[in-house]
């Protein structure tokens, strides 16, 4: 027999009173898993996509609050690609719009030859005239279309010249079109949103990660000077900076269900504290240290959250999967929590329990033995 | 300090009391009253008197539970409330048995009996040994696995024998063992509490309101108002 086998036996002797606190935690944990995941998840796949594609640095509208409400010009593209260490400048352009007057996807405009396409598995052909659209894999299940039919965009017939499949959920649940033909129908000629650029390192095999940050560094430097009205970031930092605002609203509501955790913990080992003080008060006479007693709540109090860990993780992965596969944010919202994020759920309930197990614990060994047996 | 002999019982006296008083409120509840008190290695000594007497109040001083207002308690020469916050002291010294057992009831009567040996460095399969081998001479080996939920009154008591007995202790202290008995029950764990002092060589202290025979005891005193008469 251990502390485990003590702890796991009052749990089970207090079903409803565990039963109920393990859901509350789990509740609690699912809401933080769910929402976390899927902005952590959505980040690192974003990152991941353009890093496998090349992107080194994205240029856009200076002081821009997100990339959507960012317009330049597009002549910058072709000075951009003059600047030493820039290999390939690719503009783009993107929005949500209606398409066949219902359903809102994600229109790109690139141009035909760009970078972008490289790593696209097209099931069709390329973008050849200017009412080709290339429809990804999710929104074309989505419109159920395929290859050869026509959709209307903003009252424009274009035919679908392939189906693609790229790195990217984001990206398979929108439509791509030639910019030229999506600069006229928004009515914004010669504007596009940002500007993707490959830089040029030498001989890869060659150049270390320190070289390439300063060749980095250099082209931002180059274009921070040089361009008054644009604002240029890395991938990273791109990606990154939309999430912001989502990640301090995870984070806001990340507290408040951990303030919940705590407070159902706490209540609930108070609880077996009081009922078991004189079970406790005999541990200490018969000589258990006070160190084994708090060991003893503590751990009772982390598997709380440990079990409430587990739960919320299956629910929070059955609500993900449920809200993925809702048709109103199909193809937005794209992944399962990875398994980091589980593992770090996982250990952040575990410890949201041994913290809410700390005032029971102080509670459990300031019972003094004598004071059990003398009002016995 | 070398154990001091006594003539009239010829063994070794194990714990003394020397003045002992305990006083509640301000000394207006005088609970123990400038007693003094010696218990012999071996011996079952009961302590006897009339609710509210003091005499649980005495027991818990020399069990080192509660500290004197004045006065020392001393076990094999030492000051009790000294050798209590040694590590692992009273484990393998003091055992103690309630009249309302406390025993942990979530747990059966094995994990009940191995509680004290937790704080032993015994490996775990000397902890289960010893504490089967103490059940057995309780006589709960047939209810080892039993919740002490579902025991009756003088098996749960047997229970906390058991693990008053389970680190090897010199002196038990048993705090009205028999007080939530009936008297076949209760005649029962007198049997044993002088069963084991016999082949053990256990000391019993043992506070009773009850009148016993004399069998169970060597040596009784009387307690009244704090103090002995």
């Amino acid at each position: 027999m251990n502390l485990l086998t003590i702890v796991c036996k009052n749990i089970w002797h207090q079903k409803v009173r565990s039963g109920l606190t393990i859901l509350g935690v789990g509740i609690s944990i699912a809401a933080f898993v769910s929402l976390g995941g899927l902005t952590d998840n959505l980040e690192k796949a974003l990152q991941s996509t353009y890093k496998a594609r090349g992107t080194d640095l994205v240029v856009m509208e200076k002081a821009t609050l997100d990339i959507f409400s960012s317009s330049i010009d597009q002549s910058y593209a072709a000075s951009l690609k003059r600047l030493p260490h820039v290999k390939q400048a690719s503009p783009i352009l993107f929005y949500f719009y209606a398409v066949e007057f219902k359903q809102y996807f994600l229109l790109y405009g690139w141009e035909p030859d760009s970078y972008l396409f490289e790593g696209f598995k097209i099931m069709g052909s390329p973008l050849q005239s200017d009412h080709d659209a290339l429809v990804g894999a999710v929104a074309a299940k989505r419109l159920n279309k395929v290859q050869g039919d026509k959709i209307n965009i903003r009252g424009e017939e274009f035919r679908i010249c392939g189906v693609f499949q790229s790195m990217n959920l984001l990206e398979e649940s929108g439509i791509i079109a030639p910019l030229n033909t999506l600069q006229r129908i928004k009515k914004t000629p010669g504007k596009i949103t940002a500007i993707n650029l490959r830089l040029d390192y030498g001989d890869s095999l060659k150049t270390g990660l320190r070289q390439r940050q300063d060749i980095s560094k250099q082209v931002q430097d180059a274009i921070s000077s040089g361009f008054s009205d644009l604002e240029v970031k890395d991938v990273q930092d791109f990606v990154s900076t939309p999430f912001t605002v989502v990640f301090s609203f995870t984070w806001a509501i990340s507290m408040v269900v951990f303030v919940i955790v705590v407070m159902g913990i706490i209540n609930t080992m108070s609880t077996a504290v009081l009922e078991r003080r004189k079970e406790i008060g005999i541990l200490l006479a018969i000589g258990w240290r006070k160190h084994r007693i708090v060991v003893l709540v503590l751990l009772e109090a982390a598997i709380y959250g440990l079990l409430g860990g587990i739960i919320g993780i299956i629910l929070g992965c059955a609500m993900t999967r449920s809200l993925i596969t809702a048709p109103a944010v199909q193809g937005f919202i794209s992944m399962m929590p990875h398994n980091l994020f589980i593992v770090k759920s996982l250990g952040i309930s575990m410890l949201v329990g041994i913290f809410a197990g700390i005032y029971p614990a102080v509670k459990a060994v300031s019972i003094e033995p004598i004071d059990v047996l003398r009002y016995e | 300090m070398s154990r001091s002999m006594c003539c009239a019982m010829n063994k070794p006296i194990l714990i003394e009391a020397k003045n002992i008083s305990k006083f509640y409120k301000d000394g207006q509840v005088k609970a123990v009253d400038n007693l003094s008190l010696q218990i012999y290695d071996g011996e079952i000594l009961a302590i006897r008197g009339p609710s509210g007497s003091g005499k649980s109040t005495l027991l818990h001083l020399l069990g080192g539970l509660d500290s004197p207002t004045s006065g020392t308690v001393f076990l094999n020469g030492k000051s009790i409330q000294d050798v209590c916050r040694q590590r692992g002291f009273r484990v393998k010294n003091l055992g103690f048995v309630f009249q309302a057992f406390y025993l942990w009831q979530n747990l059966n009567v094995l994990e009940n009996v191995m509680l004290p040996l937790m704080e032993t460095p015994l490996r775990r399969k000397e902890r289960l040994l010893r504490a089967k081998e103490i059940i057995n001479d309780v006589g709960l080996t047939d209810r080892i696995k039993t919740s002490v939920k579902v025991l009756s009154m003088g098996q749960r008591q047997r229970a906390a024998v058991a693990r008053a007995l389970v680190a090897g202790p010199s002196v038990i202290f048993a705090d009205e063992p028999t007080g939530s008995l009936d008297s076949r029950n209760a005649e029962n764990i007198l049997q044993l509490l002088r069963r084991l002092n016999q082949e053990r060589n256990v000391t019993v202290v043992m506070v009773t309101h009850e009148n016993i025979s004399t069998e169970y005891y060597d040596r009784q005193v009387q307690v009244l108002d704090g103090r002995i008469c």
